[in-house]
């Protein structure tokens, strides 16, 4: 069912330990690396090497990297300022300061650029926590803020894609009478909300919140064609709009994106707990005894369990369940990460063990994630400051558990392991005992190749859906 | 949790207990007080860098409840208001109309949200809530609780009055309410004992104390 995998390559960044988060660039093959700094890490997604950094924008701590509709590369600060980078230049190309009677600390950035808007959370000064809206022609000040939506340090906002596309007509709601576009806001106060944000009113312009009752890490949203409620099942053709949300205490949140009466409605909470996901002990696949195994493998094939300590982050690009939950990842002190996928009628389960070898790999909490379906790659950032890369297509495709897609997988499977051995190849390539092992991955990868082309990823986030 | 005396923390919790006891007080070295003490837990943290490690901020449901005078409040549909006033101790109830007469008035919404501690809601009626009173529930930290009509509603309100809230911000330390001094001993040790092995792994320091008396070292 499940498999080990180890890195394809790795790289350690040594001035910069802490990866909180890696981010694409739009323009070229490279990923931008997030520290507990002011400079962002630019490195080249193929080699993983550096290749320079976007330093001068920041005062403090970056925290948050987003890139906007039409390419533009955005970041805020701890400092209290967003700025906006020319990629190419490796300069600051506009800087703009959160300000109202003393700087505020940014610490989630959204960026429409079709309209125009520069949206920044703010952390809690004197007891308010501000959404502030900046048109990009004009950033001396805000041209509104959104103070009363969350009472607490807002973690995350990101922009639903146009409502349009997702929600079905509704006869009590003509077109063009909803907002056409959301924001979706999340903070420590443990709400989410969704606010049209291209209304200054904030009495009006929050459409739904909800509740969750614990501190917002993360959240995001993703479609699926599957609700939480089993009753929907069926009735609905298309694709249901649904927000997932990460909690500090490692648990994992999920809703429905629908259209009532009422209007814009979060339904059908499901909860994965922490005790589903924090210190749960998972098995490791035994291998087969006629396997080669490095000395450290056989040190580590020892220990058959691995214990997760924290979950890094959800993950719906690697495939969501056929009752609608998506990927996610758990990890280890120790640098361990185990995908899970959630079978019907079931808890997560793993699907794959991304496992270190040595010590050029994670050997310290893996704090980001980032899969880049383009290229079939996954790519992990540890406290360390060890990336590493994942060829996604040097090991069995990862269960998401939709049986109308794993079980196709299962035939593959088998159909390949007749042929030859795949974990004894994966376990040759990256062996990094051998010597001139660096030039060997990369022949005799036979995935696709990790990174992949730039225009081709750009043309992706023009039109995601 | 091995390292920390089951044996030292129940005698703690003892003291803390004798000193604001009715009749124990002058003995134990303590005061009487006019109002029924606190007892909070005050944690200093180790291993733990508030720049770069993820947030800590959680919450916990302990075994008793620490706060029981807290004030709530229910914005109930036609079958909660029934509900709410079949319960033991009648839960204070808003119903549709009564939030709006409320009229979004931002002084009128500000002036409920500060009248009770913490607010629940029939889950139908909290998606209106934003339509009907706009923001200003969350802007004072207090948007409801959601409670289906499966859910029994004594017991919900017991659950949000048990629930505590351990939040750190850039600070190394942080205290937390996990009874009062009218608990006995054994349901101020549960409530401590849980409350400390949520964060076990981080806790360089530990005290405890009431809200008058002296604190006492744990860890």
């Amino acid at each position: 069912m499940s498999f080990i995998a180890n890195p394809t390559i790795s790289t350690i960044i040594p001035t910069k330990p802490y990866i909180l988060s890696i981010v694409p660039s739009p323009i070229s093959p490279h990923l931008f690396l997030r520290h507990p700094s002011s400079d962002i890490s630019i490195i080249d997604s193929n080699s993983l090497s550096p290749v320079g950094s976007l330093s001068g924008g920041h005062g403090d701590h970056v925290t948050q990297i987003v890139v906007g509709e039409n390419g533009g590369v955005w970041s805020s600060g701890k400092e209290g300022g967003v700025a906006r980078w020319d990629e190419r230049g490796r300069r600051v190309a506009m800087g703009i300061k959160a300000f109202i009677r003393k700087p505020l600390s940014v610490s989630a950035l959204a960026v429409a650029e079709r309209d125009h808007l520069v949206i920044g959370g703010t952390e809690l000064v004197s007891s308010e926590a501000h959404i502030l809206f900046w048109d990009t022609r004009n950033t001396s000040s805000p041209i509104y803020t959104h103070s009363s939506t969350h009472s607490d340090d807002i973690t995350h906002l990101s922009l639903l894609p146009p409502s349009t596309t997702f929600l079905p007509s509704h006869p009590s709601h003509p077109t063009g009478s909803l907002p056409e576009r959301l924001l979706l806001s999340t903070s420590t106060d443990g709400l989410v909300a969704l606010t049209d944000y291209k209304d200054s009113d904030e009495d009006e312009a929050v459409k739904s919140f909800d509740n969750w009752g614990q501190s917002f890490a993360s959240a995001s949203f993703f479609l699926s064609t599957h609700s939480n409620n089993d009753s929907n099942k069926g009735k609905r053709n298309g694709e249901i709009m649904k927000i997932w949300g990460r909690s500090d205490m490692d648990s994992i949140a999920l809703w429905d994106l629908t259209l009532s009466e009422e209007g814009i409605e979060l339904i059908n909470l499901i909860e994965h707990h922490t005790s589903d996901l924090k210190y749960k002990e998972f098995d490791l696949p035994s291998k087969r005894e006629n396997v080669v195994r490095s000395a450290q493998e056989e040190i580590m094939d020892k220990k058959k369990i691995l214990k997760s300590d924290y979950v890094v982050d959800v993950i719906p690009s690697l495939g969501v369940s056929k009752e609608g939950q998506p990927v996610c990842a758990v990890g280890t002190n120790e640098g361990d990460l185990v995908i899970l996928h959630q079978p019907p009628k079931s808890t997560y389960k793993p699907s794959a063990f991304l496992r270190p070898l040595n010590h050029t790999h994670h050997q310290d909490v893996i704090r980001a994630i980032y899969h880049d379906p383009s290229s079939q790659a996954i790519y992990t950032g540890s406290e360390d400051g060890v990336v590493c890369a994942w060829a996604m297509g040097t090991f069995p495709r990862v269960r998401i558990g939709d049986p109308d897609v794993d079980e196709v997988e299962t035939d593959e499977e088998e159909d390949s392991e007749d042929g030859m051995d795949v974990d004894s190849d994966i376990d040759d390539d990256s062996d990094p005992q051998r010597p001139g092992s660096a030039s060997e991955v990369e022949e005799k990868r036979y995935g696709p190749v990790l990174g992949g082309r730039a225009n081709e990823r750009k043309e992706r986030r023009h039109a995601p859906y | 949790m091995s390292k920390l005396q089951t044996s030292s923390v129940r005698n703690s919790v003892k003291t803390v207990l004798a000193q604001s006891g009715e009749t124990t007080y002058k003995e134990a070295g303590g005061k009487k007080r006019n109002f029924v003490e606190t007892i909070e837990l005050q944690i200093g943290l180790k291993n733990y860098d508030p720049q770069r490690d993820k947030r800590f901020s959680g919450t916990v449901k302990l075994p008793h409840v620490p706060r029981p005078r807290m004030a709530l409040c229910i914005l109930a549909d036609a079958m909660d208001v029934d509900r709410a006033k079949q319960l033991d101790e009648e839960l204070p109830f808003m119903t549709v109309d009564d939030l709006k007469k409320l009229n979004k008035n931002k002084k009128l919404v500000k002036k409920l949200a500060q009248k009770y501690d913490a607010f629940l809601s029939s889950e139908a009626l909290i998606k209106q809530i934003p339509r009907l009173l706009g923001p200003g529930l969350s802007k004072a930290g207090k948007f409801p609780t959601p409670v289906s009509h499966s859910e029994d509603l004594a017991r919900k309100v017991i659950e949000v009055r048990s629930t505590i809230k351990f939040q750190l911000k850039k600070v190394l330390c942080l205290g937390v309410a996990i009874g009062h001094v009218n608990m006995d001993e054994d349901q101020v040790m549960q409530n401590v004992m849980l409350a400390i092995n949520f964060l076990w792994q981080n806790v360089g320091s530990l005290t405890i104390k009431s809200s008058m008396g002296k604190p006492l070292r744990l860890y």
